[in-house]
């Protein structure tokens, strides 16, 4: 197949209701999905708490680009490109650091101030008449096309081209707004680092399967049943790992009704209503302090908004409770790995942190007997997707012809597979825009 | 003298016998090595001091590890199918100080777990802080630091 040249071909990988099977193990779609897709979106790179103090830094891979986030001396938070300008070099190796006022390469020493700008290179007098000053290197370190900082997490656009920060995600910024503000501050302090998987599968299968209430009961039986009858045994402590496995074992009707919403651009919001983190117990005292930071009626709206996942396409899942984002590091079609951040919401509870901390090691962890289940099946499905016979993968449940050439849809029942088909028009609507040549400033 | 080496030796003996009551899939037993306070500990960070506060691959006392037992006999834990195996090689344990009155044992560790074609081989430090009841040694805390914990790390399905 030729899917960077034949229009045909891509647009027939989506279809009303079913995905050819291309979309999640051809590398040539992967290639595209980085120039068209990944590299005009915005992506999550870190939150600036990870950085507190001048000179602070930490790098990350973003859809293949070597990106180092670090707190300038004005106390701003640059995100740029960590490859010296000189030969390619990374100039900063170290997965969290602090680079002191300069960031220098090991390689020849050239040297740069922490917004990029080139500072200084050895032997200078040899580039006198060589008209070094025009040349791309002596303009600094690279930077994404686009940088935004919103209450404290960092995106970046690698592309010049592509719709700007609030245009692109929406109404799905609520889901942000809502977890800084489960602190009476109104800010966030991400936990010390991170929890990380790999999985053997593309990353829209995850990505699917993160709105897919209709897998927990039968994927998920295994843990939750056996939770359920451990609880019974040692019935004289009910600890938070009871009260976030046993809502695992919910069926279909618990999410026919939890309300849902699709975005433009491939967000979604599942549980607008309630979800399997509704009915978590108040930790004592919290809901005072956010009443008095926030007033009765937002610390109510706050608190009572607690979605199943709200899906900023194309590589991050937010509970807003417990505190966690889910981070995803595509690798390549069959490669994705993972991160789950937690975090604490600034002057509330520490048992908010050690709730979501909880979570994130029983559900989302390498060890977790949770994830176990969901990553044995994506892998399955990359491994067996490819054999004989049907090359699709079928998303038609509840799906209504009028719900197409619309991307806000606003429905009851999280069982309509619409939650995923809406992420697909949109990585369609992507990945048919042939990208410009230079995606970088 | 001989009373510590005799003990020196029951510990080192202890972390044989542990190890291999995995292998041989006895989680039931397994598990009944742990005391009542007992935890099983896996942090995410090398030098990683606290539980509490920060993020780990696994932090489970007595609750959660029967959770994690018993779902192994699960008819329906779909992801044990193909069958997970693994294997513990033992480096000869390290008798240590102990620690707030608990005997302290340590060893290198290199532990596979094999399914359906594919092997996964993982290097750690485990170290073991028991008590003696009954005549009997508990584990009050296993903690099993992995050379790659801050690794994107695939599933590990089994008690390393």
């Amino acid at each position: 197949m030729d899917y960077r040249h034949d229009r045909a071909a891509l647009d027939g990988l989506v279809q009303a209701g079913q995905v050819h099977r291309d979309a999640y193990l051809s590398e040539e779609i992967f290639e595209l999905e980085r120039e068209r897709l990944f590299s005009r979106s915005w992506l999550y790179v870190g939150h600036e708490s990870q950085v507190p103090g001048h000179g602070d830094y930490i790098t990350v891979d973003l859809a293949g680009s070597s990106v180092v986030m670090v707190r300038d001396t004005d106390g701003s938070v640059r995100v740029l490109i960590n490859r010296c300008a000189h030969k390619g070099a990374r100039l900063v190796s170290e997965p969290q650091g602090n680079a002191g006022r300069v960031m220098r390469c090991p390689y020849h020493a050239w040297t740069y101030r922490l917004d990029g700008s080139l500072l200084a290179v050895p032997l200078k007098a040899g580039y006198e008449g060589t008209v070094f000053s025009q040349s791309r290197a002596a303009a600094g370190l690279s930077a994404p096309g686009g940088v935004q900082v919103y209450r404290g997490f960092v995106f970046a656009r690698l592309s010049t081209d592509g719709p700007s920060f609030e245009d692109y995600f929406g109404q799905a910024l609520k889901a942000l707004d809502n977890m800084a503000d489960r602190s009476p501050e109104g800010e966030l302090q991400v936990a010390s680092n991170c929890i990380r998987s790999v999985i053997r599968c593309n990353w829209k299968m995850y990505l699917e399967n993160v709105n897919d209430t209709v897998h927990p009961i039968s994927t998920h039986e295994s843990a939750s049943s056996t939770a359920r009858k451990v609880g019974n045994e040692f019935a004289d402590t009910v600890p938070t790992a009871m009260e976030q496995l046993l809502p695992f074992g919910a069926g279909y009707d618990f999410y026919s009704k939890m309300g849902a919403t699709t975005l433009p651009h491939g967000h979604s919001i599942l549980g607008s209503e309630f979800s399997i983190h509704t009915d978590y117990s108040d930790v004592p005292g919290y809901r005072e302090m956010l009443e008095q930071a926030h007033g009765p009626a937002r610390a109510r709206e706050i608190l009572s908004y607690s979605p199943q996942n709200v899906v900023l396409y194309p590589t991050l899942a937010v509970k807003g409770s417990p505190q966690i984002l889910r981070v995803l590091r595509p690798v390549s079609a069959g490669l994705t790995r993972l991160e789950t951040w937690v975090f604490q919401p600034k002057g509330a509870p520490a048992a908010l942190l050690e709730r979501g901390l909880t979570y994130a090691r029983l559900v989302f962890s390498p060890m977790s007997v949770v994830a176990h289940d969901d990553v044995h099946l994506f892998e399955s499905q990359q491994k067996v997707m490819a054999s004989a016979g049907n090359p699709w993968v079928n998303l038609q449940r509840q799906f209504d012809p009028a719900e197409c050439g619309q991307e806000t849809h606003d429905f009851e029942d999280g069982n309509n597979e619409l939650v995923m088909r809406n992420q697909y028009r949109a990585w369609l609507a992507m990945l048919a825009q042939p990208a410009a040549q230079e995606a970088l400033a | 003298m001989n009373r510590c080496i005799t003990l020196d030796s029951r510990l080192r003996q202890f972390v044989y016998d542990e190890n291999r009551l995995l292998d041989e899939r006895r989680f039931d037993e397994w598990f009944e090595l742990f005391a009542e306070e007992g935890v099983y500990w896996v942090p995410a960070r090398a030098e990683q001091t606290d539980k509490e506060g920060e993020p780990s691959i696994a932090l489970e006392g007595r609750l959660l590890l029967k959770l994690r037992v018993d779902r192994l006999k699960h008819e329906r834990a779909h992801s044990l199918h193909p069958q997970v195996r693994s294997m513990h090689v033992v480096q000869r344990p390290r008798v240590e100080e102990p620690e707030g009155g608990l005997d302290a044992v340590s060893c290198n560790l290199v532990y596979f777990e094999y399914q359906g074609g594919s092997q996964l081989v993982l290097g750690a430090q485990v170290r073991y802080l028991l008590r003696e009841a009954e005549g009997r040694l508990l584990i009050v805390e296993k903690r099993v630091q992995l050379l790659d914990c801050d690794a994107y790390l695939p599933a590990i399905q089994l008690f390393i």
